[in-house]
């Protein structure tokens, strides 16, 4: 069943519609929140909040969009919403390391080298942390695997060629920084 | 020291993939419809149109509660008494927010002032229920004032709906209705006449029944068309 055929059935009342828009966009929509967050727990609060907003808000979507690009924008404000409160903020500064973005499990070919990858992780989540916030935001949105640049620019509410540009001058930035820390551009 | 590594944008790719990567626990979409089914349904959720009337009923409400405050201080008014009225020294004993103490100095014998109280609210039948305050004299004693209770009565003041299609609804004033008395000591020696009565009506008529002659100016009325819906 297409997304607008499940939209107009929960619209009319139809939960079990609705809950299948949620297992269809339930990682994109985790994805988005952890992107703006960096924490898991707060990534799928803020995807729930977003999943009830944009239920709420159902009859206010006008098909204008795609009901994707719809639910990522809500999705979107309702994580910098989280990310702005003074409550978030207190709590990273108190525990820090409980609020940044997770160590991925990636096995590798062989211990040498998932040390060798595990090292890399760490440093590019340091390095990805001190990016200015709207590079690091579209870096991250284009990291996903999930998103075409029309999309995050559409999340960002920036014309899809700064949303392009951004993943690319931070993606060198970043990799500037990374030379600064004794890594070799192969 | 030590030894260089090397990197290229694949394993910058790989790195900033593990940042996001994953998804929600499996406990997400079992705890997103429970919260669902706790919340309001979108088909339930109010159209534009309906804060459009509300705003509607809401200025309708404002207009009408300015035509009462309009007839309140238009009736007639003699010089002296409202010269003695801008002094009253009740005025000032009466609590900030008490319907009394929001009584312009205006106010003066012998017309009956309706002022809606604080407290007005619609009632489930539609007509406004007033928490009405007549104030005879030049000037107002609060009307939660202990002294206004305790103070002898001089005078009865009757209300007349004129157009109540219930008579009930202005049955349950009755007991409250009747309160007058002297203000408190140090305060105007003309006597304050306080009404505090819950009132649901569409047309009223205040009357004083009773009046002592030396002490209150000839009895008056005052009509109020209070056709609020």
């Amino acid at each position: 069943m297409r997304d607008a055929e499940l939209v107009d059935a929960a619209r009319e009342g139809d939960a079990a519609a609705f809950g299948e828009l949620v297992e269809r966009y339930q990682r994109l929509v985790f994805r988005v929140a952890l992107s703006a967050l960096g924490s898991r727990e707060e990534a799928e609060d803020a995807a729930q909040d977003a999943f009830l907003a944009a239920y709420r808000k159902l009859h206010m979507f006008r098909g204008e969009a795609s009901f994707k690009t719809w639910l990522l924008a809500i999705t979107w404000r309702h994580a910098l919403d989280r990310r702005g409160s003074v409550a978030r903020r207190l709590r990273v500064f108190l525990s820090p390391d409980e609020h940044s973005w997770p160590d991925a499990v990636q096995p590798g070919p062989s211990q040498e080298q998932a040390l060798v990858h595990d090292e890399l992780r760490r440093r590019v989540r340091a390095v990805v942390k001190t990016l200015p916030r709207g590079y690091r935001d579209a870096l991250l949105l284009a990291n996903t695997g999930e998103h075409t640049f029309e999309e995050i620019g559409q999340v960002l509410g920036i014309p899809t060629g700064t949303a392009k540009w951004r993943v690319v001058e931070a993606k060198r930035q970043l990799k500037r920084k990374l030379v600064g820390l004794g890594y070799v551009d192969a | 020291m030590r030894e260089p590594r090397h990197i290229n944008d694949d394993d910058i790719d790989r790195a900033l993939k593990g940042l996001v990567d994953g998804g929600p626990s499996r406990a997400f979409r079992a705890a997103v419809m429970r919260q669902l089914a706790g919340s309001a349904s979108p088909r339930r959720a109010r159209p534009a149109w309906r804060f459009a009337l509300a705003g509607v009923a809401g200025a309708a409400l404002l207009a009408a509660a300015l035509g009462i405050w309009s007839l309140r201080v238009s009736g007639p008014q003699s010089p002296d008494r409202a010269t003695r009225a801008t002094t009253a020294p009740s005025a000032t004993a009466a609590g900030p927010d008490s319907p009394a103490a929001r009584m312009p100095s205006s106010v003066t014998p012998p017309v009956f002032a309706l002022h809606a109280g604080a407290g007005t609210r619609t009632s489930a039948a539609g007509r406004l229920r007033l928490p009405l305050v007549g104030v005879f004299g030049q000037s107002a004693l609060a009307a939660d004032d202990a002294t206004v209770a305790d103070a002898p009565v001089v005078a009865q003041i009757s209300v007349t709906p004129l157009a109540a299609p219930d008579p009930l609804e202005v049955a349950p004033l009755t007991p409250t209705l009747a309160s007058a008395g002297h203000p408190p000591a140090g305060a105007s020696p003309v006597p304050d006449l306080l009404l505090v009565a819950p009132l649901t009506f569409d047309s009223l008529k205040l009357e004083k029944v009773d009046v002592p002659p030396l002490t209150l100016p000839p009895p008056a009325e005052t009509d109020i068309k209070g056709k609020l819906r």
